[in-house]
Order: structure tokens, then C-alpha cells, then sequence
């Protein structure tokens, strides 16, 4: 089994985890649903238990032009209706993977996905800086750095490869993003 | 000379014509008032021309639906196999209740399927009462379709299939089906749909199967004692085609315009059609009851009358002529036509409707 089933499949457990996460906005989920589908397709490609590559692509452009997108709105509007209604969610999902497909598949822009993806994350970075948000600036730098070393193809020859990489920084994005959805719910429960 | 093929549209189009006849006839032995003459015309003039908008703007989905299933189509699927139709049908049709859910449920896209019911009467010509401006969102949400590999051909006859099953649901001459009630779409839970009483407001999305409105709680029986008054809350109020399409894009933009706060701004794009800016909560319309509720009337004299028919009917020729042709035409020729229906079908109506020559009353 190479590196990229074991990174992808960290990645599916993490995200799966939040996925079905009643506590955490719907945003937050529906990303980590569509980041969990998009990492157990690479399991099973990657594995050879199951390829299908062209699937693991498509939820692989998915993820980068709607998942981060999703992650980022829940973290920095994470009571705002886009973030706890399944169908403004849906509607922000529904626009941005139009608009990923319409570039990527109709224009050929392939890189648009990452842009988006870059782009998001950059926005929460930012907003975290404004708003003095530590927890949630190292989340979005997490990202970012999976990001950048992907598309620098920055790889440990023998042991880890670029997708590697971005697998592995999404998940402990995740996992700190996602703590900070469960540390507000913890601030907001009224003590007795 | 262009010679003229007979694509699927061109042979459907006619068939509508007869069925509206038929259903006339049928209504008039039965002594059934189904029909009103100007909302008839109204309805095939705004069914002509998303037919001529339709028939480009479906080039945007085609395209897309082809180019996703090349680069992503996973699986391969005979089209000699019937597992292959029978599933392809079932999914289209479910991923049609969410087309059409979210129809109903998102302001923007109300904008484009409010077109379909802005009739105030139920028959087979408000089957053809079809949006214009439609065909930018719906491809996205036969997505799934395409990433599982179903070829573009076996998608476009699905499709046709799904939307000619829907033609006969619109009529009140057909009473409850019984058992298939259960699980098809029929007149009856369609007539539900149509109406604008509390109790059919977001209800029977389906297209062929009504399961997915029992299953996502969606669904509601006709009831006999509340007699459905169809239409819209907020009636259209006006015979002409072009407005008929139009006109709730500038609800939303008046909608926009009167807030200024942003998220108020975006609820009125994406929002529930039911929303309203704070503080305006008043304009909210209630439920209405049939007795008391009136339609839209022209007392047309027999000129207006005899020039709506005339050009509904030359207008039809033209676009079969169009379907038959088009394909010989470059996309900025189509794009010409296209824009001349719009300017030729606007002018009429908005003369054909106008008090000046009639007298109208609500």
C-alpha cells in the first residue's frame, strides 16, 4: 500500500469524524463530507482496492473549489444561516462548484480549483488576523501550507509524496478548525 | 435552400397543439370551464418562446453535461441493457424533485419557474407555460448523472421522457387515480402543486414519481373540502410573454433595492420567496379562498381575439422552422432569432393585452 491510500485514508477518518458531527455547523460538515468522499475515492485508487480515477478526480475539484469554501464560511460566520442551514450550505455549495466546474471543465482554467481553494483560506487568514483569532489563523496557515507544498510538488523521496503533503496538512487543518467550532459550543453552553 | 430535419421538439410541438384542442373539447362537452381564451394564448406565446430560448440556451447544458461526463464519467453503460434506462429515468427524476424544489424554494430561481405558474387556470396549455430563463442553473444538478457515465444521448431522452410525462398532469378533468396515487405523479397531487392556498404552498415537487415527496415530506393529498385556486400569491397581471418571464427578477431587484443591509440583500436573491425585508412583514399575501378570488379578465372584441390566434399560430410555424433549422445556423444567427422572438412575442403582447383595445378587470 503507498503513502498516498495511508495519508488519504488519516484524511477520510478526520474528516468523516466531522462529518457526522451533529455539533458542528452544517457548513463545516457538508465540506468535511465532501473532503471524506474526495480522500476514501483515493483509498481505494491509491490502494488499488478500487479505482476510480476519474471519480477521485471529480471529488478531488470538488473539495478545492467548494470544500474550503464551505470550511472557511463556517469558521468565519459560524452562526451566520450560510453556516447552520443545510440549504444555504447547499446554495454555497451548489454556486461554487458550478462556477469550479464552468471554469475548470468548460474553460479549461484547471487551476481555478486551487485558486479557490487558496483564495478562501487566505480570507480566513486574514479575518483571523483581524479579529486576533490565533487557534484559527494556524488552521487556515495549515492550508495553506498543504497548498503550497502540493503544487511545488515538494516531496521526502521513499517516503512521502506532494499529495502526501496536502493530505496531511487538511487533516490537522481540520482537526484545528474544527476544534474551534467545539470550543464555541462550549463557551456558548450557559453554566448552572 | 436549408433543408429542414425533424428533431424531437418539432414533432412534440404540434402534438401540444392538439392535446390543448382536445382537452377544449373534451372541458366544453363535459361542461367543464377549464379555459379562458387570453390566458390560453399567454400560455402557448410564453411556451413558443422558451422553446426558442430553450432550444440555444441548451446548448450551455449540453455542453457542460457532455464535457463533466468525459472528464469524470466513471462508469460504462449499455444503452441495449433496460437497467440502464430504468435506472437513468429514477435518478433524473429525483434529481429533477431537487431542480424543482429548489425552484420553489430559492428566490433566484423562483425568478425563472414562476413563469410556469403564473396561470390562473389549470390545463394542458399551462404545461406549456415554460420558464425562459431557466437553463443557466439547472444542469448543475445533473451532475450525479454525469459523473456516473451516463451517455449525453440516453440524458436527453430521459429527460424528454420526464418532461412529457409531465404534460398530462396538468389538467382538472382527471380525478384521483387510486393506488397510483402512491407513487406517481397524477392531476390530482399536480393540481395540489398548482394552487395557492396555504396548504399547497412547496408541496409535490416530483416529475414522474411523487416517492420522493412522500419520503422528504413533501407531498400533499387534493382535498376536496378546500377547493385549489390556481396561480400565484402575487399575480402576474399582465398577458404579455416577455413580463410574464421577467417580471419577478425585479420583485427581487425592488426587494434589494429596499434594504440596505447585505444580508438582507442576499436573502432577497437566495431567500425563501415567502421572505420579506424587515419591517415589511405586512406585505405578505394570505391564503386565498375561490370564492371570493378573481382572475385576470379581458373582455376582448373579436379583432384582438382573432389577432392573438393569428399570431400564435404563425408564431408556431416560425418556430418549427427554427427547431427544424437551426442546426445549419451559426450560434450567433441562433442568438439573432432568438432575440427577434423576444422583441416580435413582447410587442404583441404588450399590445394585444393592452386596456386600450380591451377591458380588462380584476
Amino acid at each position: 500500500m503507498n503513502s498516498l491510500a495511508i495519508s488519504d485514508g488519516l484524511l477520510f477518518l478526520v474528516a468523516c469524524y466531522f462529518a457526522l458531527q451533529i455539533r458542528v455547523p452544517v457548513a463545516f460538515r457538508l465540506g468535511s463530507a465532501i473532503l471524506g468522499a474526495a480522500a476514501v475515492l483515493g483509498v481505494l485508487r491509491f490502494s488499488g482496492l478500487l479505482p476510480l480515477p476519474q471519480l477521485h478526480s471529480f471529488f478531488s475539484a470538488l473539495g478545492a473549489s467548494s470544500a474550503f469554501v464551505l470550511i472557511s464560511a463556517s469558521v468565519m460566520w459560524p452562526t451566520r444561516i450560510v453556516s447552520t442551514k443545510v440549504k444555504y450550505a447547499s446554495i454555497l455549495l451548489i454556486i461554487s462548484a458550478a462556477l469550479g466546474l464552468i471554469m475548470v471543465t468548460g474553460f479549461g482554467f484547471v487551476i481555478f480549483g486551487q485558486l479557490m481553494a487558496f483564495l478562501s483560506v487566505l480570507l480566513l487568514a486574514v479575518s483571523s488576523i483581524i479579529n486576533k483569532r490565533t487557534d484559527c489563523f494556524f488552521g487556515s496557515l495549515t492550508f495553506a501550507v498543504g497548498f503550497l507544498l502540493f503544487v511545488m510538488k515538494y516531496d521526502i523521496p521513499g517516503y512521502l509524496q506532494p499529495g502526501d503533503f496536502l493530505h496531511i496538512f487538511t487533516t490537522i487543518g481540520l482537526i484545528i478548525l474544527g476544534r474551534i467550532h467545539f470550543s464555541m459550543l462550549r463557551l456558548s453552553v450557559p453554566r448552572r | 435552400m436549408e433543408s429542414f430535419s425533424i428533431t424531437p421538439m418539432v414533432m412534440v410541438i404540434p402534438g401540444l397543439f392538439l392535446l390543448v384542442l382536445l382537452e377544449g373539447l373534451v372541458a366544453r362537452w363535459k361542461g367543464a370551464k377549464v379555459y379562458r381564451f387570453q390566458d390560453t394564448i399567454t400560455s402557448i406565446n410564453i411556451g413558443l418562446l422558451s422553446q426558442f430560448v430553450n432550444a440555444t440556451g441548451a446548448v450551455i447544458s449540453v455542453f457542460m453535461y457532455n464535457a463533466i461526463e468525459t472528464r469524470y464519467g466513471s462508469f460504462e453503460w449499455q444503452a441495449s441493457n433496460p437497467f440502464t434506462w430504468i435506472f437513468a429515468l429514477l435518478l433524473y427524476d429525483f434529481l429533477y424533485y431537487w431542480v424543482h424544489r429548489t425552484g420553489h424554494e430559492v428566490n433566484l430561481f423562483w425568478a425563472a419557474h414562476i413563469t410556469h405558474h403564473s396561470s390562473e387556470e389549470f390545463n394542458i396549455s399551462t404545461a406549456m407555460r415554460q420558464a425562459s430563463t431557466g437553463f443557466y442553473f439547472k444542469w448543475v444538478f445533473y451532475i450525479p448523472l454525469a459523473i456516473l457515465g451516463i451517455p449525453l444521448q440516453i440524458f436527453i431522452i430521459i429527460g424528454l421522457i420526464d418532461l412529457l410525462y409531465q404534460v398530462w398532469v396538468h389538467t382538472q378533468l382527471v380525478g384521483r387515480l387510486g393506488w397510483l396515487e402512491l407513487f406517481l405523479v397524477t392531476p390530482s397531487n399536480h393540481r395540489v402543486h398548482h394552487g395557492q392556498n396555504d396548504y399547497c404552498i412547496d408541496r409535490n415537487y416530483g416529475g414522474i414519481f411523487s416517492i420522493w415527496d412522500r419520503f422528504f415530506g413533501t407531498y400533499a393529498d387534493e382535498r376536496k373540502e378546500e377547493p385549489i385556486v390556481f396561480g400565484i400569491r402575487k399575480p402576474l397581471g399582465s398577458w404579455n410573454p416577455v413580463w410574464g418571464n421577467l417580471h419577478y427578477y425585479f420583485t427581487i431587484l425592488t426587494k434589494v433595492k429596499s434594504t440596505p443591509h447585505w444580508n438582507e440583500k442576499l436573502m432577497a436573491v437566495f431567500g425563501d420567496p415567502a421572505w420579506v425585508p424587515s419591517g415589511k412583514e405586512a406585505e405578505q399575501i394570505p391564503s386565498p379562498i375561490l370564492e371570493t378570488y378573481e382572475k385576470l379578465s379581458l373582455n376582448s372584441p373579436w379583432k384582438i381575439k382573432f389577432l392573438g390566434i393569428f399570431t400564435t399560430f404563425s408564431f408556431a410555424l416560425f418556430l418549427l422552422f427554427y427547431l427544424g433549422t437551426r442546426n445549419q445556423m451559426s450560434f450567433f444567427l441562433q442568438v439573432t432569432w432568438v432575440a427577434m422572438a423576444v422583441l416580435i412575442l413582447g410587442g404583441i403582447g404588450s399590445i394585444w393585452g393592452s386596456a386600450r383595445y380591451n377591458s380588462s378587470k380584476r
